[in-house]
């Protein structure tokens, strides 16, 4: 009886060698389960059985669609990315980062002379005025005396001490005192001033 | 989250037999790796991530139509081999 059953399956097997060789339906019998189905179904062709084997199918049939999607997705995105990257590149050129000699790892920005800016004189200057962001201050400061503006320069920026200053400017340190307090005076005068105007309007 | 619950997205997993993303992503990890030699060396790390977002989107877009039953095909594939005989034999 078992003999039999087998008999039939290799004969239908033997009958339909081509369609066997399908690489989709070759991989469907590979798995043992199917291979079975298939038995069963030969041996015993009710509608019931034909079903069975039609829904692992499809199963199957769509597990190796969406399989071979997704390989032939990643296949064409991989080159299409390239694509899509050399185009950007060509088109905003990295001239500074490439090669700048043979058989040498620098590149052009290497060879750019560094000429720094960053030295605090140079940004900002001697003047103490250039040294202000406060705007009240720097209005302020603008309408102290020549000599009021000397003494505060050389006191807070080029931090001088008083007799320094004093031997410098031919005077007295207590005069450069005085000075420098009435110039700090009308300096916190001003500024109060300007608060207030900008309060009544 | 909402879209992992979309029916769509469930019948591609079940289809996989495959219930995490994680799990599809590895499993095409060593196609992706080789896909990457298609670009740069300083590009490929943002190839990796590009390919993975957009095999996750297809997974919830992608319509496949309907498959055919067995038998169908298996008459299919037995006549296209006749007819390559055939083709052959002429």
């Amino acid at each position: 009886m078992n003999g039999s059953k087998n008999d039939k399956m290799l004969q239908f097997l033997e009958k339909n060698k081509k369609a066997i060789s399908n690489p989709i339906i070759k991989s469907f019998l590979s798995e043992k389960r199917n291979y079975k189905l298939l038995d069963k179904t030969i041996n015993n062709p009710t509608k019931e059985n034909m079903g069975i084997i039609d829904r692992a199918f499809q199963k199957h049939y769509l597990r190796i669609r969406i399989i071979s999607y997704i390989s032939n997705l990643i296949y064409h995105f991989s080159i299409d990315y390239d694509i899509k990257v050399n185009r950007l590149n060509n088109r905003y050129t990295l001239i500074l980062d490439k090669q700048a000699f043979d058989n040498n790892n620098s590149t052009f920005k290497d060879i750019i002379e560094d000429n720094p800016t960053s030295n605090f004189d140079e940004v900002y200057g001697n003047d103490l005025t250039e040294h202000i962001e406060n705007h009240e201050l720097y209005k302020a400061i603008k309408q102290l005396t020549e000599k009021q503006l000397i003494i505060l320069q050389m006191r807070y920026l080029e931090n001088m001490p008083l007799n320094e200053i004093a031997k410098q400017l031919n005077t007295s340190p207590q005069n450069i005192s005085n000075q420098h307090s009435r110039a700090i005076k009308k300096l916190r005068e001003l500024i109060l001033g300007q608060q207030k105007g900008s309060e009544n309007n | 989250m909402k879209l992992i619950n979309s029916k769509k997205l469930r019948k591609n997993y079940e289809i996989l037999n495959y219930y995490d993303i994680e799990d599809i992503l590895s499993e095409f990890d060593t196609k992706i790796k080789l896909s990457l030699r298609n670009t740069d060396y300083q590009e490929r790390e943002d190839l990796e991530q590009e390919i993975k977002l957009k095999i996750i989107e297809k997974l919830y877009t992608v319509q496949l139509r309907n498959p055919p039953s067995f038998w169908s095909f298996f008459t299919f594939a037995k006549n296209r081999n006749k007819e390559m005989r055939n083709s052959n034999d002429s």
